[in-house]
């Protein structure tokens, strides 16, 4: 079975300040552990969605809809991971143990995207 | 340069567990497109996402771990599925989510990957300080 880990926006993130050298040292280990359990297939990081853009699909029309200048979080990725693992429940090891500080377990609210660029 | 193309397809924050795509004709347009993207030589990856019913979600109040079950009531927005594009630029990597023959009312974000020299210098070096983690690779 392949999960995939989704690492939610916070504001931090939205803003584009980089991680403390702390915090990524906390990260590496725990993708190193992944690595060595033999459970990591891959795992990124994404630049924050104001660099982004969405696509909105209507019937044969398409939308673009360019970055968000507003710096409120949206409801957004900034990572992800994606694991193999034989069972759902994994008790005392997976991503429970995933290093986070508080204010990245939040659900970040999606905005109003702003007006959209028609192509 | 390496972009995340999200599907987001409303309705599916509600979606019951075992839900699976039925339209046969909506199928064959969607694999003619991942293929379109294969010939190209630009798709890394891509997966379908089972709904949030059958996910869970873990937080860390007080840097302990909470796992709930899904569904997620104050969801409004939820993943289905997304490819990995290795493309020239943010333009072409928008020009291809374009093109995807997605269902009325879907949304695709797309978001570029952070690679390694994104980072500042010193980021860059702890992240190098992870061995085992260099053979990530696109």
């Amino acid at each position: 079975m392949r999960f995939m880990i989704l690492v939610k926006a916070n504001k931090d993130s939205e803003a584009g300040v980089m991680p403390s050298t702390e915090i990524l040292t906390e990260m590496g280990k725990f993708n190193e552990e992944l690595v060595k359990a033999g459970v990591l297939l891959a795992g990124e990081g994404l630049h924050p969605s104001s660099k982004g853009a969405r696509v909105r699909c209507e019937g044969l029309k398409r939308t673009v809809i360019d970055g968000l200048p507003s710096p409120k979080p949206r409801n957004c990725w900034p990572g992800s991971g994606c694991c193999r693992s034989s069972r759902r429940k994994r008790p005392s090891s997976g991503s429970s143990a995933a290093p986070s500080r508080r204010a990245r377990s939040r659900s970040a609210r999606c905005s109003k995207p702003p007006t959209s660029v028609i192509r | 340069m390496r972009f995340m193309m999200l599907m987001i397809p409303h309705g599916y924050e509600t979606a019951a567990p075992g839900t699976m795509p039925e339209d046969r004709e909506a199928m064959a347009a969607m694999m003619a497109y991942n293929e379109s993207l294969q010939k190209a030589g630009v798709l890394i990856s891509c997966d379908g996402l089972h709904p949030p019913s059958m996910g869970a979600r873990v937080s860390f109040p007080g840097r302990k771990p909470k796992v709930v079950d899904g569904p997620f009531a104050e969801v409004k927005e939820v993943l289905g599925g997304y490819w990995v594009i290795d493309v020239a630029s943010r333009a072409e990597a928008i020009e291809w989510a374009t093109r995807c023959p997605g269902g009325e009312n879907e949304v695709i974000e797309v978001r570029q990957i952070q690679e390694l020299e994104d980072f500042s210098p010193d980021l860059q070096a702890v992240a190098e300080s992870f061995p085992s983690m260099q053979t990530v690779k696109k």
